[in-house]
């Protein structure tokens, strides 16, 4: 079992003269600070299910009988005129009808495409937005919107600015930490730049585990080393530089020393984060993963484990859902690499009390036109559709609304500013107060553009 | 020049005044007030202004009766900042913002003593008073605070300041020791001599080039979705070698913004142009090629703007500036500078110049996908191609003088060739063959020779593997026409172990390629839908492991006779095939002359040749001189070989410019804003579209170069005089290096930011001048560890009461340990270098996937500013110790301090090693193991160690000798990190041993810090 407070105070116990407390708190650093929630936060942590490519709003959480009586039919050039396309840009434009069929789940009857058995089972603690939108219609920059809020490169990530402001709960962990993995479609590139910190301080960025190898960089010990050596090593470092800051008088000795011991429980806390065997075999199987194969499934274990051990915003990204072709056959696939361990990291978090004060969120940087790309659909940024569940969601709720065609939005839009102020709501912070200067300017998560909370999807 | 008007700025007139630091001033403390609070809504952008009021000129104020100066008790601004009902007050509740009590005196004191404003003090040219000198200025600041400066710092702390500060690399021991004596005698004298020498020292260029590097966002890779691999490193090798050579800042400016627009512009001075295209890129599939124009231009306003002027003309792209007198037409006037660029937005192929590249490309510009580039020789490559120029003229020389001097061997070759094309039969007449007298063109990655694999005919043949589809196409020089019973024939040599599962001959008949004939099975898709001459069977795979000749008639492609083929493409699917000669079996007697050129057969036809053209093919082919003309081709391949290794650097090159609109609300699609001409920030005045007096239609980047440098321009010199300052202190006077606008800080010292700047330019705007009268004050050379009761008097060293006490940057930690370890390959310049990297680092990088290879031996112990500069996944120490990006121009870094440093420092194979050679190069000293710990502090460190430390770290070396001692294979476990090789002689406990007390000093804080 698990036992961080022996971890964090046998460095202390090392030092000669130094007692039982740590050297760094002695020297008067204070890590994992926060702001203090300005408002009563309904949950602690976020796990942010990042469905990269852009998954078909059409053939996941929006139907559209209409569509598929259009089928094959020209697109009325209503919808499409002056618009901007990616691929499709001067195409020929038919309608193309929803590739799987959709029932109705739960008391509240949210309609689910079938390809989602286990996410259905959720219907009722779910809330579904049908009504997102977004300005970036490539990859790349649309990421970036939905992380930072800009198109501007160089911005912090939403992960960055709630560890900014919430500090970590984790005293052996990273409070931001990114999971990847791929399959069922084009993997398109992603960027470190998406869990960048921006211009807020550097410890603020997203740390990505890696899915094979090291979990983290440079985490394990030299050959020829042991866990004993590699702490007294620690251990002369640190007596070392708080004898050299008596000298100095240099101030930032304390938090190198503080970052020391957190590099030191990280090394050891990091194998025991991986010690899957833990796990019991129902677990396992309600996953459906092997530990540790680098699957969204075994990313998704991970998340658990991280969010048990007080990792505040976890993010994990599935680069799978860009059907430019062979939707039908494609996002079946996709969607089951990704729905049963969806389902099952909702389930999880709710038997161990978690999901009540996390909120979790599945969506991608945009949606898919509601008119074919050969067997496939084109990005689509006037409407797309997500799912938050958790703590503070009013679950079986559906908010907003497209048009027949699922082209436009016909009521209630969600922009992505709606989205992170609702996620900095939940967390306790008032998105408008909740600022960071640079460049002249208070800087915010949700930019300068009118932001507003998404009400009616909160309990 | 003509475009260039002096700035006309009514601005200038006031000369800064003496103030005291208890008067109220309007920039230094009102400003800031009213524009972090009430400029906003009351400031200069009219789509967010209420009630019509502006606070931000005096008049408009007044005239809308917001104060009345001299009387604060009937000024309405007063009465409003402290009304006591919620719905007058402001700034509004809602607004989030309020203002403190002392605020609210200092708007009434002012009001009071008459509510005088202020210029902006970044926009009125800097002026200094005669007989200043940066210590009396700090030293005036001091006193009016009761405070002193510190004491200077020890000898040896100053000079391991100064090597960080100017070369970027720490002092040796001896060095330390022979300034410290230095010192002794005369410490004036000793300070000027190591500044003199640590400026002259070709590392200074390296050092300076990271920060120079981080505003031009110069890196090795695209940016945008694929983020593939694009050469700029000339770029990189210019900015290092103009600052040796201490180009003036003005010229360096000018250099990069329009090198390429320089009369007689010299390579370096294009290289140097190359800033404008060092943009990020975008070639992703589906993108609109006028968005992504219309981000790469507001992204070069931003850098530029950012770099040079420290200007956040960002803010203007999509409203009026809110808060300084930029508007939105300033920012679309100022991207249209850079208007003339030649390029795509969309790097996809579907994106379009604005003009047609042939006009470059037939001046042989080279273009590659992502546009025209220039190539660049190294020192030593120059000198061998203009070696090889020589031989080359001297060879064709040769070669003529060889042909005139026997004209019977001339008489002699044309009869034979006659004889040749009068025979009748069928014969073989080669299109693709190395033997062909263009041949040069298949020299080159693809094609092996006799050494490298089978060839069948001449010195090369195509060598072609891969799990899948792979092809090969050939243009034609000489497009052949098909004649009745032609049929194809080719040689291939399959590999016996890796086997094709088919292999395809494709010919292309004006532009259209559905003419095929496959061997094997159906699988390589092209055609296959079609069927029929497009998809032609010709028979089964034929044996391995030898050459073999294919043969298909061209009418079972369906080439009927007179078609004219152009190009050939040799396809296959998998495995490893060599593919010599295709050429045409049938009965045509000119093409068996085939290997010469169509002029010289229409000759041989000719009753009446032209000898000339005759005496030409002759020298290329003729038997008799293949001697000469075979060492003429070895040199030209060398030639062209060279030509094709030379590093590359993405070209400006000037176009015809493209129609730049204001974007409303900086929505791309939208085109019915005004069309806007080049032209400076309105304010700030300078050029404009109508005095063109050169001929020009329009301003050029040239002139937005000059304009940035004319003496008049209040900002660049002092943007660049502040980041000097803060590559020294830590900290700009004025504080955010990125925006000297209303919302940047009031300088510390305003008087001395402009003192700098004056210096700078009245002394050839030199960088190593104003480094080194920065480097000789007495303000640098202060002590850094402050004295409690000034750190509480001073707490963030805003009166300079001491030095400041600095994180080194990323690449100096990485230079660090390998310098102390012997490690460091010093060499300047080149290509950039690929340290190690954890695997599977790039994993996520996709179009196309990439693994990482780091390079081997010396090029794995390059400095840091020569790491390969992968935008998207930056090498991770680099990130890891807060490099940034680069994706747009940065003007700061950050300067963490996390648990990931600490494991980079602990346990990356390249501190790992740099400690192994540390501890082996001690060891391999004449003193052996004696005094080992200190001898390694004083290398680490740059001095002794106190007793208390050589204490801590003897027993901490102790208890790892027992360790190693009881577990010998632990040490060479360790040892074995690393690629450089390991000492033989060296005993491995004693080493490893050592090795681990280095690494503890590589990761002391004092080792990563200039104090």
């Amino acid at each position: 079992m698990f036992h961080p407070s022996n971890r964090r105070t046998f460095l202390g116990r090392g030092l000669t003269g130094l007692g039982t407390i740590a050297l760094s708190r002695l020297l008067g650093a204070e890590l994992g600070r926060g702001l203090t929630p300005t408002l009563p936060p309904k949950v602690k942590r976020v796990i942010f299910l990042s469905m990269a490519g852009g998954p078909s709003h059409l053939e996941t959480f929006d139907y559209k009988p209409r569509l598929r009586e259009l089928n094959g039919q020209a697109m009325p050039e209503s919808f499409t005129r002056g618009q901007q396309l990616a691929q499709l840009q001067g195409k020929a434009l038919n309608c193309m009808g929803a590739q799987h069929d959709f029932s109705r789940h739960g008391q509240s009857g949210i309609e689910i495409c079938n390809i989602f058995p286990h996410i259905s089972k959720h219907a009722d603690k779910i809330a579904v937005i049908r009504s997102m939108h977004t300005k970036q219609i490539n990859h790349d920059p649309a990421h970036t919107f939905m992380n930072t809020g800009s198109i501007i490169p160089g911005r912090p990530s939403m992960g960055s600015w709630v560890l900014y402001g919430l500090g970590s709960e984790s005293q052996d962990l990273p409070g931001f930490v990114v999971l990847t993995s791929v399959g069922g479609g084009q993997a398109q590139p992603i960027s470190s730049r998406q869990w960048s910190s921006g211009f807020l301080p550097g410890h603020l960025q997203g740390v990505e585990f890696q899915s094979a190898g090291d979990p983290v960089h440079y985490v394990r010990t030299p050959p020829g080393n042991s866990n004993e050596s590699q702490k007294q090593l620690i251990q002369t470092v640190n007596r070392l530089n708080a004898i050299g800051s008596a000298r100095t008088r240099d101030p930032e000795v304390a938090t190198r020393i503080e970052q020391y011991e957190l590099a030191f429980r990280m090394q050891m806390s990091v194998p025991e984060l991986m010690a899957y065997q833990e796990e019991s075999q129902e677990t396992l199987e309600m996953y459906g993963c092997t530990p540790g194969d680098g699957s969204f499934a075994s990313n998704c274990l991970l998340a658990r484990r991280l969010a048990e051990r007080g990792t505040r915003f976890i993010q994990l990204y599935h680069r799978g859902w860009d059907h430019h072709g062979g939707i039908k056959e494609g996002i079946a696939t996709t969607a089951k690499l990704v729905d049963q361990a969806t389902g099952a990291l909702l389930t999880d978090l709710d038997r161990r009390g978690l999901l009540d004060d996390t909120l979790v969120i599945w969506g991608g940087e945009f949606g898919r036109t509601p008119m074919a790309q050969g067997s496939g659909r084109d990005h689509h940024i006037n409407a797309f559709s997500i799912f938050l569940a958790g703590g503070g969601i009013k679950g079986g709720t559906v908010h907003g609304e497209t048009d027949e065609l699922g082209y436009g939005i016909v009521k209630d839009p969600v922009s992505v500013h709606d989205l992170h102020a609702t996620l900095l709501h939940l967390l306790g912070l008032d998105f408008e107060r909740f600022t960071f200067s640079h460049q002249g300017l208070d800087q915010k998560l949700t930019g300068v553009e009118p932001a507003a909370i998404i009400k009616p999807i909160l309990a | 020049m003509g475009m260039l008007r002096p700035l006309c700025l009514a601005l200038l007139l006031a000369a800064p005044p003496a103030f005291s630091q208890s008067e109220i001033r309007y920039g230094r403390d009102i400003r800031p007030i009213l524009s972090a609070n009430c400029f906003f809504c009351h400031g200069p952008d009219p789509n967010t202004r209420e009630e019509d009021l502006r606070l931000d000129i005096r008049e408009a104020a007044i005239a809308k009766r917001a104060f009345v100066p001299g009387d604060a008790g009937t000024s309405r601004l007063i009465r409003l900042i402290n009304a006591p009902d919620e719905r007058d007050l402001m700034p509004p509740p809602e607004s989030h913002k309020s203002l403190t009590q002392e605020q609210k005196q200092l708007l009434h004191d002012w009001i009071e003593a008459g509510a005088e404003y202020e210029d902006h003090w970044a926009y009125i040219p800097p002026r200094r008073n005669a007989g200043e000198t940066i210590d009396t200025i700090v030293a005036r600041e001091l006193e009016a605070g009761g405070l002193t400066f510190s004491s200077p710092a020890d000898p040896a702390t100053l000079l391991r300041r100064l090597s960080f500060d100017v070369i970027g690399l720490p002092p040796t021991p001896a060095q330390v020791a022979s300034f410290a004596a230095a010192h002794a005698r005369d410490p004036e004298a000793a300070i000027r001599a190591a500044v003199d020498e640590l400026l002259d020292s070709p590392h200074f260029g390296e050092r300076m080039a990271i920060s120079w590097l981080d505003l031009v966002r110069y890196a090795d890779t695209v940016g945008y979705h694929g983020d593939t691999p694009r050469s700029a490193s000339p770029y990189r090798d210019y900015v290092i070698n103009a600052f040796n050579a201490d180009m003036p800042f003005d010229q360096f400016t000018i250099e990069q913004l329009a090198g390429d627009l320089l009369p007689d512009a010299t390579l370096p001075q294009k290289v140097a142009a190359s800033y404008n295209r060092l943009n990020q890129l975008s070639g992703e599939g589906g993108i609109q090629d006028a968005e992504y124009l219309a981000k790469y231009q507001a992204e070069r306003v931003r850098t530029t703007s950012s770099a040079w002027l420290g200007s956040t003309l960002a803010c203007a792209e999509c409203h009026d500036h809110k808060f300084d007198p930029f508007t939105a037409r300033d920012f679309y006037a100022f991207a249209a500078f850079f208007s003339d660029i030649l390029e795509k937005g969309a790097w996809n192929g579907d994106g379009r110049y604005q003009e047609d590249p042939a006009k470059w490309m037939n001046q042989g510009v080279e273009f590659d996908n992502w546009g025209p580039l220039l190539r660049v020789p190294a020192p030593e490559q120059s000198e061998r191609l203009q070696q090889l120029d020589g031989d080359i003229a001297r060879q064709r020389q040769k070669l003529e003088t060889a042909a005139e001097a026997d004209p019977q061997a001339l008489s002699r070759w044309i009869a034979s060739q006659r004889k040749l094309l009068a025979a009748g039969g069928p014969a073989d007449a080669p299109i693709l063959d190395d033997t062909l007298p263009d041949a040069a063109r298949i020299d080159r990655p693809g094609y092996v020779t006799h050494e490298q694999g089978p060839v069948r005919s001449g010195t090369r043949s195509r060598r072609q593997q891969h799990g899948g589809l792979v092809q090969h196409i050939a243009v034609l020089k000489h497009p052949v026409t098909i004649r009745e019973g032609d049929e194809f024939y080719l040689w291939v040599h399959l590999d016996a172990a890796k086997r094709s599962r088919a292999l395809m001959l494709q010919a292309n008949v004006n532009g259209d390629w559905s003419h095929r004939a496959y061997w094997g099975e159906a699988v390589i898709p092209y055609g296959k839908d079609n069927g029929g001459t497009a998809y032609h069977r010709a028979g089964d795979l034929p044996q391995a492991g030898e050459w073999v000749r294919l043969t298909v008639p061209a009418a079972a492609i369906g080439l009927a006779p007179g078609s004219v083929v152009g190009q050939l493409a040799c396809t296959q699917f998998g495995g490893l095939i060599h593919w010599d000669t295709v050429g045409l079996h049938g009965d045509d007697p000119a093409r068996r002359l085939g290997h010469l050129p169509a002029d010289a057969i229409a000759q041989l036809q000719s009753d009446e040749p032209d000898h000339a053209v005759l005496a030409a093919a002759y020298r290329e082919s003729s038997p008799e001189l293949r001697g000469l003309s075979t060492r003429l081709s070895t040199l030209e391949d060398e030639r062209g070989r060279l030509l094709r290794s030379l590093p590359t650097v993405p070209a400006t090159i000037s176009a015809a410019p493209r129609e730049i609109r204001l974007l409303n609300r900086g929505d791309w699609q939208d085109r019915s804003g005004p069309v806007v001409l080049p032209a400076p920030p309105e304010f700030l005045a300078g050029i404009t579209a109508d005095d063109a007096a050169s001929g020009q239609t329009q301003a050029s980047r040239l002139d937005l170069a000059r304009w940035m440098v004319d003496r008049d321009n209040p900002l660049t010199a002092r943007v660049f005089a502040n980041r000097l300052w803060a590559h020294l202190f830590g900290s700009g006077l004025s504080k955010d290096t990125g925006d000297f606008g209303m919302q940047g800080e009031f300088p510390s010292h305003p008087e001395l930011l402009d003192w700098l700047a004056v210096e700078f330019m009245e002394n050839r705007w030199s960088v190593k001048h104003l480094l080194r009268s920065i480097l000789l004050s007495r303000t640098y050379q202060q002590a850094s560890h402050p004295d409690p009761a000034i750190a509480e008097a001073d707490p963030d060293n805003r009166l300079l009461t001491r030095q400041s006490q600095l994180r080194l940057p990323a690449e100096l930690i990485r230079d660090n340990a390998l310098a102390v370890s012997g490690l460091l390959n010093p060499a300047i310049g080149g290509a950039s270098a690929k340290p190690y990297q954890p695997a599977g680092y790039y994993r996520h990088l996709n179009f196309p996937t990439r693994e990482y290879q780091p390079d081997q031996g010396e090029l794995l112990y390059r400095r840091g500013v020569y790491t390969h500069w992968q935008r998207t996944f930056l090498h991770p120490m680099l990130k890891t110790f807060d490099a940034p990006a680069r994706e747009e121009c940065t003007s700061e870094r950050s300067t963490s301090n996390t648990p990931l440093q600490a494991l980079n420092l602990l346990n990356d194979p390249t501190f790992t090693e740099a400690a192994r050679a540390l501890a082996a190069s001690l060891l391999a000293e004449p003193a052996g193991e004696n005094d080992l710990a200190a001898r390694a502090w004083n290398r680490c460190l740059s001095r002794p160690p106190t007793a208390e430390e050589l204490q801590v770290i003897n027993e901490f070396h102790a208890s790892e000798l027992e360790r190693f001692s009881a577990a010998p294979a632990e040490a060479d476990a360790l040892l074995a990190v690393g690629a450089s090789p390991r000492p033989p002689a060296l005993p491995p406990v004693p080493l490893a041993a050592a090795t681990s007390l280095a690494r503890v000093l590589l990761n002391l804080h004092e080792t990563i810090t200039r104090y």
